[in-house]
């Protein structure tokens, strides 16, 4: 069982090293496209990602940034009805929250 | 400090499509917006406060209200809250739940009553089970206010929310 777990664990941290590197390519498709598959690993490859972005700068650094906001903070939009519309696109449920008071404000 | 919790932070971004409604900024004070909280003002922050300031709704995706929550909660008892509202999107009978939901609720709160008397003479400074009686009230009262939102359309509910804040004086 711990053998699987560090199996995973040791393939996780490749796919993060990969995109990582992906990340702070020539290509700008894979630029992209690693961007939204870190945020796609989610939590597991923060570690990796915050290690990167200590030592990051410019365009790779901005990236690693939005991609631990976007595991580490909750993905607000703040038009309900644009909202309401990916909702049903998408279908999935919806969460408002309102508040007197701005995004962040009680976060 | 509910949304700084990985745990509902991870539930809101993997479950839903997530809005937040500002809407409007305090009366008074030459439109002086609500302050933001430091993380030690939050850890603070009473559950239950807040009121009818701050709102959760949980809809459908066609934007109908399954789940209404009023006031600010500690992470565990907004999950709690969270996870009964994912539970209602597919729910039929959304005004028996929320009043089953109430029931335990209000049975729990009296079996504190039977079971430790000599706690609900303390103050609540003084007595975990003192503040759990009233969290358990206030989530029971929560699912009974919620009756007043289900099933209707999120963008007719937000429109009501701020006509009454309007009507309160609260913003401008």
């Amino acid at each position: 069982m711990t053998l699987l777990l560090c199996l995973l664990l040791c393939v996780q941290d490749d796919k993060s090293a990969k995109l990582i590197e992906a990340l702070g390519g020539d290509d700008l498709e894979a630029r992209e496209s690693a961007e939204v598959e870190l945020v796609k690993l989610g939590r597991p490859g923060l570690p990796a990602v915050r290690k990167a972005l200590a030592a990051a700068q410019g365009e790779s650094k901005s990236r690693l940034e939005r991609v631990v906001a976007a595991i580490t903070e909750p993905r607000w939009m703040t038009d309900v009805a644009r909202a309401k519309e990916r909702a049903a696109a998408e279908k999935k449920p919806l969460f408002v929250f309102a508040t007197i008071g701005e995004v962040g404000g009680f976060a | 400090m509910t949304f700084a919790d990985e745990r509902v932070v991870d539930l809101l971004n993997t479950k839903f499509v997530l809005a937040w409604d500002n809407h409007g900024t305090v009366r008074g004070g030459d439109g002086a917006r609500q302050p933001v909280f430091t993380k030690e003002e939050l850890a603070l922050y009473p559950e239950g406060a807040g009121g009818a300031n701050v709102r959760t709704f949980i809809c459908k995706p066609d934007g109908s209200v399954v789940h209404a929550v009023e006031g600010w909660y500690s992470a565990d008892r907004y999950l709690e809250e969270l996870h009964f509202g994912v539970e209602l999107l597919d729910a039929k009978e959304l005004v028996e739940r929320h009043a089953e939901h109430a029931r335990h609720h209000r049975d729990a709160q009296k079996k504190i009553e039977r079971e430790e008397p000599g706690e609900m003479a303390k103050e609540f400074v003084n007595s975990a089970a003192r503040r759990r009686h009233a969290a358990l009230g206030l989530q029971a009262s929560m699912h009974e206010l919620a009756k007043a939102w289900l099933g209707k359309e999120i963008a007719a509910v937000i429109k009501q929310v701020r006509l009454e804040a309007e009507a309160s004086g609260e913003i401008d």
